[in-house]
């Protein structure tokens, strides 16, 4: 006897955003407490992500998702020099004023926006493409049917 | 009586060509007395036969006797040769591809000439001249189990003036009774169809002789300024003993003779011994018993005055328009009980009444005036629709009227009303001619109450007229002398016929009848399990393969070349019975490897193997429920891609977060390391 399935659960995105949003904070309090000029970059470069994320009505926020990781990792990757001066803002100015270093972080997160609007165009032809094989297929397989057996095989 | 007409089919069988060059050059008259289906070349016209450069008549009525008397071997008997063998004097080919031969041969000198009159007048010696041949003769069909059934003076015939060979002319061309004047017919016959006389009793024969006897005597045109119809409303009155003779005196011993012989009750008639006796001069007493009396008061039907309660119902059964009216009312009722003393006659109408009430709605009335005539007057015959019936006549009738659409459909309300079984089951005397035709007549209404092959108005043609050839278009052109012979018959055709076979199947309603009539292993389940007029294809041929191999194995045919390929040819448009088409291919390279001829019955195993159809209905079954799933598949993914944005939503999210990351990683390797 085979098993019933049991229904998958609705993953609670609620919970795992407020949990995803709470890390974030952590750690940018964390970069916070190390490096006051990473905590100043972190938060400013931070922008889009938080603009995605509250803009996403989807409550998979994964428009937030897409914006946040390719600009956090971007953040990351600037804010990685940052850290060893410590609170000494003079030290860090040099790097809060270098442009190339905002143009990175920003350019991060509209590789994020781009992703994100790219994807369903690609999914969709994708899926589109699946399913009208996976029909033609059935269809193939009607007509063999009625081949082999005559059009009485067409039921109700 | 009943001719002993089973036997009919064990005649010599020869070819048709052979017949055809018979007497080629002749033309053919048919100016000759036949029945009107004589003039009808499917069924006249059926065959011919050559023996002895004689060829037969072998129309539907005649089949019968001829074959009898050959089989008997009776041929041989000089009067029987010379008096019922037919001589062919006329020949033709007719567009049926049929030889027609219109014969016969009787003696030169007739009874009705002058020289006869003139030597019988003076000579006076009936007997001896007359009554002791005729004696031999109906003394010999007696032992045939036969009826003459035209005794009249122009057909008693001799071949020259000694007088000494006396012949009967053609009695067995024509249905029995047909050519005779109704005066030369008893009371119960002579009111009916010539058509439907029927064989009757050997005193029919009797009485004839009597009424041809007394012709000798009498001017010969004494009867001639009375029509037929008047002369037998007279004799039914009067009686035919005392209109015949009127008041004309002949001597005591001549007027025994025709006292005992034109006697209208059945068991007062002579018989050949008393015929016998009264040549050798011995006293025989003639039985006559006056006809009943006349009413006290006449009757009124029609504007017509009638004293006579058997002529008044005569007149109800053959001009039926208000006889129901009539024989509901109380004056009707009052004037036979009281004037005309009928009073036990008039008690039977209310129960004729309730059996003719049970008959369908379309020829109830018809039904109701015909039962209350006999149970008013058991004597009479079958009165219905107007027209008149002896209940062996109507297999006659039937047969003879068959292609007159109005006449076969009379017979056959005539049959569906059961009429013929009242009729008879108001006689006292229950002989076996009486249960023969009572299971007869019930069986042909149950036939006709059955519309599918094999039934119908087509088996009560054969069933009561059993030397009825087989009327299919398919044996059209082909005599088919013994029943035996359907599959040779057919293959005939198919050999004649070979543009036509493809779309025909080689049985009809005419074949299935004839065959279930003939053929004792064709039972009415077989027949009842036919598929019907609207089956398909497949299945009528199927159902027409399994009728030709049990007709096959049970008369032991060999396999048939023609009908072999035509049937072949049918069976390969049967495959379709099968559903599968590997299957269906299968069986067609099956049947096509077999050209060479076999038993019906080897094809049939293939085409209708029963565990091959259980097995291609199963798989068909899977495959239907196969085709559900499939489209329940379609359905659902043809859902999907309409709704392909919300169905792409999950996944787009969750692709878009993989590429994100994917992405981050890519980037954040590429800034490290490079």
């Amino acid at each position: 006897m085979s098993k019933a399935k049991t229904p998958r659960k609705a993953p609670n995105y609620k919970k795992r955003n407020l949990i995803v949003k709470i890390l974030f904070f952590i750690v940018v309090l964390i970069i916070g407490g190390i490096s006051f000029g990473a905590f100043i970059m972190t938060l400013f470069g931070a922008l889009p992500t938080f603009a995605a994320w509250y803009r996403d009505n989807n409550p998979r926020k994964s428009l937030g998702y897409t914006v946040g990781l390719t600009n956090t990792t971007c953040i990351f990757l600037v804010i990685k020099d940052l850290l060893p001066m410590g609170q000494h803002l003079t030290q860090a100015m040099p790097y809060l004023q270098n442009p190339w270093y905002w143009c990175m972080i920003y350019i991060g997160a509209v590789v994020g926006y781009g992703i994100h609007n790219m994807t369903p165009k690609i999914v969709i032809k994708t899926l589109r493409w699946n399913f009208q094989g996976k029909i033609q297929e059935l269809k193939r397989t009607q007509h063999q049917l009625v081949q082999q057996w005559g059009p009485d095989v067409v039921g109700e | 009586m009943r001719d002993n007409r089973d036997q009919l089919h064990a005649i010599k069988k020869i070819s048709l060509t052979e017949a055809v060059t018979f007497g080629q050059g002749d033309t053919v008259d048919f100016t000759n007395p036949l029945p009107p289906l004589s003039f009808d070349p499917h069924i006249t016209a059926y065959a011919t036969q050559k023996h002895n450069e004689i060829a037969y008549v072998m129309a539907p009525h005649i089949v019968p006797r001829f074959s009898l008397m050959e089989t008997q071997n009776k041929i041989e008997n000089p009067h029987l040769l010379q008096g019922y063998a037919a001589h062919p004097i006329r020949v033709q080919e007719t567009p049926y591809s049929q030889t027609l031969i219109i014969a016969q041969k009787p003696g030169d000198i007739s009874l009705t000439s002058q020289e006869a009159r003139n030597f019988f007048q003076i000579h006076k010696n009936v007997a001896e001249w007359l009554i002791r041949p005729m004696v031999k003769i109906l003394r010999d069909f007696e032992e045939l189990n036969l009826t003459h059934r035209a005794i009249h003076p122009a057909r008693i015939t001799f071949d020259d003036f000694s007088f000494q060979n006396l012949n009967l002319g053609y009695g067995f061309l024509t249905p029995p009774g047909f050519l005779q004047p109704a005066c030369y017919e008893p009371l119960q016959t002579c009111f009916a169809e010539p058509t439907a006389r029927g064989a009757g009793h050997p005193s029919y024969d009797l009485y004839a002789l009597g009424v041809t006897i007394l012709s000798l005597f009498k001017d010969p045109k004494f009867l001639q300024p009375l029509s037929f119809a008047d002369i037998n409303k007279r004799r039914l009155s009067e009686g035919s003993y005392a209109f015949f003779l009127e008041k004309q005196m002949f001597s005591e011993r001549i007027t025994e003779l025709l006292k005992g012989l034109i006697c209208d009750d059945l068991s007062q008639r002579w018989t050949p011994d008393d015929l016998e006796s009264w040549a050798d001069f011995n006293k025989v007493h003639a039985r006559y018993r006056p006809p009943q009396k006349s009413a006290t008061k006449p009757f009124v039907y029609q504007g017509q005055e009638y004293n006579s309660p058997a002529l008044l119902i005569h007149q109800m059964g053959t001009d039926h328009t208000w006889a129901q009216d009539v024989i509901f009312s109380e004056d009707f009722r009052v004037w036979m009980r009281r004037n005309a003393g009928q009073h036990e006659n008039t008690v039977g109408i209310e129960d004729a009444k309730a059996s003719a009430s049970r008959t369908e709605a379309s020829i109830r009335q018809d039904a109701i005036v015909s039962y209350c005539l006999m149970a008013l007057d058991p004597e009479r015959p079958l009165y219905f629709k107007g027209l008149v019936f002896t209940p062996d006549g109507i297999g006659d009738h039937l047969a003879a009227y068959f292609y007159d659409t109005q006449k076969r459909s009379d017979t056959a309300a005539l049959l569906s009303s059961k009429a013929p079984l009242f009729w008879l089951s108001l006689k006292e005397q229950k002989s076996p001619q009486v249960l023969r035709f009572n299971k007869l007549y019930q069986e042909s209404a149950n036939f006709l109450s059955k519309r599918g092959i094999g039934f119908g108005i087509e088996r009560c043609l054969y069933e009561l007229n059993p030397h009825v050839p087989c009327q299919s278009p398919l044996l059209n052109t082909v005599a088919m002398y013994d029943r035996t012979d359907m599959l040779e018959a057919l293959n005939h055709y198919a050999a004649h016929n070979p543009g036509q076979l493809s779309a025909k199947l080689p049985i009809d309603r005419h074949l299935m009848a004839y065959a279930a009539t003939h053929y004792d292993f064709i039972k009415d389940d077989f027949l009842n399990a036919f598929p019907d007029e609207r089956a398909p294809k497949e299945q009528k041929i199927i159902g027409c393969l399994r009728f030709l191999s049990l007709i096959e194995k049970n008369t032991n045919t060999q396999p048939l070349k023609d009908l072999y390929y035509w049937v072949h040819d049918l069976s390969l448009q049967s495959i379709g019975i099968y559903r599968s088409k590997k299957r269906r291919d299968m069986i067609q390279k099956l049947l096509e490897s077999q050209r060479n001829p076999c038993l019906i019955d080897r094809l049939l195993d293939w085409i209708d193997n029963t565990a091959e159809k259980k097995a291609d209905m199963d798989e068909f079954m899977d495959a239907k429920k196969h085709h559900i799933y499939t489209v329940h598949k379609i359905k659902e993914w043809q859902f999907k891609l309409d709704n392909i944005r919300s169905v792409s939503r999950d996944i787009c999210d969750n692709f878009s977060i993989l590429l994100a990351a994917l992405g981050s990683l890519f980037m954040a390797a590429l800034y490290l390391f490079v």
